[in-house]
């Protein structure tokens, strides 16, 4: 929820439409992004760039060990139009919204693809958490493929 | 005796609130949001609880008092404070009869935000994750029934468009009939 302030700042309630974006690095360390409020801000001063799949090595089973638990069904009805969200994440970028889009392209052969790309500056203010290794949520991650269909 | 307006004895008397919501509706508002923004600033603090998607939003009391937090319900949009109490047992702030939401419905998202940063700051990680999973699951449930939604809706547009068809097509075959 936007509100607009008589001083013309604009102020962000947050609502319980919100999307969040958990992810876990290698280390074990998480961070978790709002991306209502980081896409508010790429369509406010982000600025808009193309991703080649073919150039980054994008593959269907390079989503699917990336995303465990990808909807292929609910991927496949995604608008395409609709810009990646990119976050600058140590030396490269994390995608934080766009998994099912990304993987509808690489099944249909698209190319190339629009994506947002937030400034540090931006993406740390969509960072609602980081979480050190050991001390995270569990929600299912780690589980392996048979735990986590029970 | 003429007029319409009723007199100063059996007009209904408004509450602080009404008068205010009434004399300046956009004002009140204003205000309305800029508290539910600094719910953490004003010593809100939020609290997951046993009942699923269920919190509780309370203000830190005075040395020795009970803290005093209401219960809020994100999902149904409904507070147990007084704002919101009174609005549900039919006193209205307008003569709309709409509810306005009380700060702490509107404030939550920011709050248990801002809650769950100011845990992890002072190291009470298990508070935080505690009151992050307990709203990412309020969350989920949310976007799930909005995804339920979405899906019956694509269901029925794909079945109207169906039935167009069948429709066109019978009405050209009966044509070539003729």
């Amino acid at each position: 929820m936007k509100i607009l302030r008589p001083d013309g700042v604009e102020v962000y309630l947050g609502s319980l439409f919100d999307q969040v974006y958990s992810m876990e690095d290698t280390d074990g360390r998480q961070y978790h992004w709002s991306v209502t409020q980081a896409r508010q801000l790429a369509e406010t001063r982000g600025t808009l760039w193309t991703v080649s799949l073919s150039e980054i090595g994008i593959t269907c089973e390079f989503i699917h060990a990336q995303y465990q638990g990808l909807d292929e069904a609910h991927a496949m009805t995604r608008d395409l139009r609709l810009p990646l969200l990119f976050v600058p994440f140590g030396e490269s970028h994390q995608l934080i919204d766009g998994w099912h889009r990304l993987f509808k392209a690489a099944a249909m052969g698209v190319d190339v693809l629009p994506a947002w790309c937030l400034s540090q500056e931006d993406a740390d203010a969509s960072l609602v958490l980081e979480l050190a290794p050991g001390q995270g949520l569990d929600w299912g991650q780690n589980a392996s493929p048979t735990e986590r269909s029970t | 005796m003429m007029g319409t307006s009723p007199s100063p004895a059996t007009a209904p008397r408004l509450s602080p609130s009404q008068r205010s919501y009434r004399d300046n509706p956009n004002g009140f508002l204003e205000r309305l949001y800029a508290r539910a923004e600094n719910l953490s600033a004003e010593g809100y603090t939020a609290y997951p609880t046993e009942t699923p998607h269920a919190f509780v939003v309370a203000q830190e009391a005075a040395k020795d008092a009970p803290p005093m937090g209401y219960l809020v319900f994100p999902l149904d949009a409904t507070c147990r404070c007084p704002f919101y109490a009174r609005q549900s047992q039919g006193e209205f702030l307008g003569e709309d009869r709409v509810v306005i939401p009380c700060k702490h419905l509107l404030g939550l998202p920011l709050l248990v935000r801002a809650t769950c940063q100011r845990h992890a700051r002072e190291g009470d990680i298990h508070s935080c994750c505690q009151l992050w999973q307990h709203w990412m699951r309020t969350q989920s449930k949310k976007r799930r029934e909005r995804l339920e939604l979405e899906k019956q809706e694509a269901l029925t547009q794909l079945q109207h468009r169906r039935a167009l068809r069948v429709s066109t097509t019978t009405t050209a075959t009966k044509g070539s009939n003729r």
